[in-house]
């Protein structure tokens, strides 16, 4: 059963001149066979320098990356598959980064205009009311102006005091509500006095920037700005539907360039994963078993016989990569260690039974009809519109089916146990047989936690030999039978005496003194522990489905006051069932997980291996 | 219903063993959950061990359970 072990491996160290190494590296690639050792003691060999191209091809990954944050172009832009790149795409991107460049250059510009506009404006609002054209505000030789805020008795002070020293001025106040805004005119001889005047009055005074002095009133310049404001707005729109029209017309091609560019730096930059010497390379890594014959003939097809290859069986030091290699329908399980560790390359390959047991008692704890076809389309959808999450909601599109039966069995429909006053059939009733449903979660336990010792025999058995293997998981199976020969003959359901099953459980512990030392005499209470943490099977699926009882019992009374009261009922339905499956899904799924990880690998799972990733295209 | 002083008396011996169970429970888990979360910030893909560690004491409120339910038992 190949599925039940991780995928073959040979170990394979390529050594040639180094004038075919961009052959060898090429070939490789487009064999993505071969999971490449990283090179790492430079004491006596040192690593490779990178192909002269990879500074070109990092400069032009950069210019594609930003074009496409630019053109905001994502992954799944449309028909990107189909594109094919011409010779000329270096002149291409230039091109296309030219006049990506010249169209934000202009709309810089535009935001430029707009500022300055906007600061203008400002000032010229503080000018609306008072009758001048913009040009006396202008410098002259004789006359000298100020423009600033004063309040009202400082103002009548200024007017009395400049009047009895001259009348060749002019005072224009405009009162705002707050301030009054004043503009003066003076003879340039008497301005130093006006100064003086003016400081202890608490004068606030305004300067003009961003004014232009043209012979118009502020109110015509304000329309003025208007309508260029109106223009700059619409070319401003012209340039972004121009940058957006580039973007589309050129986003495939953008995207099909950044693969192929990613490409061909992961093959410009392996020579900094291996070892090389004045002439030649060395490549060292790990191919599938069946590929040896293959990758042999390629290498010496490409080099004309000149490169060597050493191909070995793994040996028991290694740490060899893992491919797992399971059929179709179990393989969305691999998810499971994916997010844990790869088994090592001599241990089992868990997956299939995760495959058996996780929908089980995933089912067994949300065991209802009608939240396993709301999971289930729930998880459908994710599958449909996330392809990244296929094997998460292929595990759980399975575990939603598994609920249905286990609804069908408990008899239960969105916690109804009677629907239109005929009761659902039903092998067992959770809400009330609960110890029975404790005993049946246990019983499984007992099960899931021996196939573990089973698994974890072979897997001793692979590392340690026969005698370690059944002293260290045999043992357990002894010490458990021990315990059950001494409680049924406690019961006197078996007719022996005590010290019979006694004997047996001290048997197992001294076999698993032996086996596993004095680590697995300190485990043994975890057996109990183990065994009892699968009543969670029980508990979660009585919480589940006593919630979902009352949430029905609620609605019902609600509905039942009619008027009103029928709308909040309906909501009571609605909103509790959604919370209910929301936990539900949570739960079942953390404490199946749990079981698989705590309870279940415990017994046989060590892990740690690396994953086996192929030098080449990426999926 | 009236119930007699013994079944109200079991009532809080159950009770109490659900909950302070979870209390512990939630002691130990608050502790592992901090740890978890900030080698989690270290290193994302120790996900799926913290994420086993963290619920590890969580059987400590299932045994509360357990025992919650056999109490319940006496009272027939």
């Amino acid at each position: 059963m190949t599925f039940l072990r991780p995928h073959s491996m040979k170990r394979v160290i390529i050594t040639g001149p180094l004038k075919y190494r961009t052959q060898v590296i090429k070939e490789l690639y487009t064999q993505r066979a071969l999971h490449i050792i990283e090179h790492k003691d430079v004491s006596k060999v040192d690593i490779g320098d990178p192909h002269t191209s990879a500074e070109q091809i990092s400069q032009s990954l950069v210019k594609v990356r930003a074009l496409k944050s630019l053109f905001g172009l994502n992954g799944n832009h449309t028909g990107s598959k189909t594109h094919t790149l011409g010779a000329h795409w270096q002149g291409e991107l230039s091109e296309i980064q030219e006049t990506a460049r010249k169209l934000e250059e202009e709309l810089q510009q535009i935001e430029t205009d707009f500022a300055l506009l906007d600061a203008e404006k400002r000032e010229l609002l503080l000018l609306k009311n008072f009758p001048i054209t913009l040009d006396v505000l202008s410098t002259y030789q004789s006359i000298d102006h100020m423009f600033g805020t004063l309040n009202k008795s400082g103002l009548q002070k200024v007017q009395k005091k400049l009047s009895s020293k001259t009348d060749r001025y002019s005072i224009t106040a405009v009162d705002t509500g707050s301030d009054i805004l004043v503009l003066l005119f003076i003879e340039k001889s008497h301005a130093p006095f006006l100064h003086d005047l003016l400081k202890p009055t608490g004068f606030q005074p305004i300067q003009f920037k961003a004014l232009h002095f043209e012979p118009i009133t502020p109110l015509e310049r304000i329309s003025q700005i208007k309508d260029r404001e109106i223009a700059l707005h619409s070319q401003k729109k012209l340039l972004a539907q121009q940058l957006q029209n580039l973007g589309k017309l050129k986003g495939d091609f953008l995207i099909v360039l950044e693969t192929k560019l990613d490409e061909e730096m992961k093959k410009a930059e392996l020579p900094l994963k291996i070892a090389e010497t004045k002439n030649t390379f060395i490549i060292s890594g790990w191919i599938p078993a069946e590929k040896d014959l293959l990758i042999e003939r390629r290498m010496s097809e490409v080099t004309v016989g000149k490169a060597h290859l050493r191909i070995m069986e793994p040996d028991h030091s290694d740490k060899v990569p893992v491919k797992l290699e399971n059929p179709k329908a179990t393989n969305s399980f691999e998810f499971f260690l994916d997010l844990y560790a790869m088994p090592n390359y001599t241990e089992l390959d868990p997956t299939f039974f995760i495959f058996l047991m996780f929908p089980l008692f995933f089912g067994f704890m949300l065991g209802d009809i009608g939240y396993g076809l709301v999971a289930f389309i729930i998880f459908f959808m994710l599958k449909r519109f996330m392809a990244s999450a296929r094997k998460f909601a292929n595990v759980l599109m399975l575990s939603s089916i598994s609920s249905i039966f286990f609804g069908a069995l408990f008899g239960e429909f969105f916690g109804f146990e009677e629907i239109a006053g005929r009761e659902l059939p039903h092998l067992l009733s959770r809400a009330h047989q609960i110890n029975e449903l404790l005993y049946i979660s246990v019983a499984i336990g007992v099960i899931h936690v021996n196939l573990g010792y089973i698994l974890g025999f072979w897997n001793e058995l692979k590392e340690h030999g026969f005698f370690t293997a059944v002293c260290a998981k045999g043992g357990w199976i002894v010490v458990e039978g021990g315990i059950v020969i001494t409680a049924l003959s406690f019961y006197h359901v078996l007719l022996l005496q005590l010290w019979v099953g006694i004997l047996i459980a001290c048997v197992g512990m001294i076999m698993l003194l032996k086996g596993e030392g004095m680590r697995g005499i300190i485990e043994l209470p975890g057996l109990f522990s183990n065994v009892l943490s699968y009543a969670r099977l029980m508990a979660i699926g009585l919480s589940s489905v006593i919630l979902a009882v009352i949430i029905n019992e609620q609605s019902e009374l609600m509905i039942h006051k009619g008027g009103i009261f029928v709308v909040i009922g309906i909501l009571i339905l609605l909103i509790g069932h959604t919370i209910n499956i929301v936990l539900g899904i949570v739960g079942a799924f953390l404490h199946s997980l749990r079981l698989q990880y705590v309870e279940f690998f415990s017994k046989f799972f060590h892990g740690g291996a690396p994953k086996y990733v192929p030098f080449g295209k990426t999926e | 219903m009236a119930l007699d002083i013994g079944t109200g008396l079991v009532a809080i011996g159950a009770g109490l063993a659900i909950g302070m169970s979870a209390i512990a429970a939630a002691l130990a888990e608050k502790d592992i959950g901090t740890a978890a979360v900030g080698a989690l910030a270290e290193r994302e893909e120790l996900f799926g061990k913290a994420l086993i560690l963290t619920v590890i004491p969580e059987t400590l409120v299932i045994f509360g359970l357990v025992i919650a339910i056999l109490i319940l038992g006496l009272v027939k």
